[in-house]
């Protein structure tokens, strides 16, 4: 029997980023968001998709973005991190640009999505999120880095 | 269902995650705080309950697809965010004690227990809304 695949060494100097305080944070603010915005999108699909296609496809892209970013936060290595990357960009990009839209063009949006007025209907909560989850990557991005490469 | 019963557990989801935070700083309050998440999650389910046995009774709501989404979520939403899994090291793999069996992952922040607890005082207000 091989021990190969497991670390044997329980005592580390530093937990890993996910495993400190603002690493827990985040993880369990996008995890809220992944159920909210997944369980109001799944019922306004199921109950009435033809009263705002467009809003409530919109609510379960949202959704799909915060439970990859969830999943990809939790994860260790490079790939993960550069999946984070890209969900917090298209979540910062998504709510600046739903925002925007929804003030420009409010009749295209016949019901609120998640990121309906920059995030208004839950309190910015979800325009503050992928600036906040940037800076984490930011400064978890050495972590990530392959060993030997980690200047 | 029973309101003052509904919103006084959300009040005190509210007042927990006061609580939690005020843990951080001041570490005798820290088992108090996941005590007492403990206690308030047996209290929400204990609502729930009371909901589901309302529903089954023949109690009609606006739109059950919604209001059954919320009691999933009240009482599942502490089991995804404050359950411990084992530890994993950078390459995902199980961190092992000397005996072989997997070091437990330390107990949630209480930062997570602060927002776990709103969370679920949002999901029993808006269950009791949308009954």
């Amino acid at each position: 029997m091989t021990r190969d695949p497991v670390s044997t060494d329980p005592v580390r100097p530093k937990p890993p980023a996910r495993s400190r305080a603002l690493g827990q944070l985040l993880i369990a603010a996008y995890a809220v968001f992944a159920i909210s915005a997944g369980a109001r999108s799944f019922s306004q699909i199921v109950t009435d998709f033809d009263a705002a296609p467009v809003a409530y496809l919109l609510s379960l892209v949202a959704a799909l973005v915060y439970l990859v970013a969830t999943v990809a936060f939790r994860k260790p290595g490079r790939t993960w991190f550069r999946v984070a990357l890209a969900a917090c960009l298209f979540e910062m990009v998504g709510v600046l640009g739903v925002g925007l839209w929804t003030y420009l063009d409010p009749e295209l949006f016949a019901e609120a999505t998640v990121w309906s007025h920059f995030g208004a209907g839950y309190g910015y909560v979800p325009l503050v999120l992928p600036f906040i989850g940037l800076a984490w990557l930011r400064h978890v991005e050495p972590e990530t880095r392959p060993a030997g490469n980690g200047t | 269902m029973y309101p003052a019963l509904t919103y006084a557990v959300a009040a005190l989801l509210g007042l927990l995650a006061i609580l939690a935070l005020v843990a951080i700083a001041k570490p005798s309050l820290d088992r108090p705080a996941r005590l007492a998440m403990k206690g308030l999650h047996g209290a929400t389910a204990f609502v729930v309950a009371l909901d589901a046995v309302m529903l089954l009774q023949g109690h009609e709501v606006d739109n059950n697809v919604t209001h059954i989404g919320y009691m999933v979520a009240a009482v599942g939403l502490p089991v995804i965010l404050l359950n411990q899994r084992g530890e994993v090291d950078e390459k995902g793999k199980p961190v092992l004690d000397d005996e072989g069996n997997q070091v437990p992952a330390p107990p949630p922040h209480l930062g997570v227990v602060a927002v776990c607890a709103l969370a679920m005082a949002v999901l029993v207000v808006r269950l009791q809304m949308t009954l």
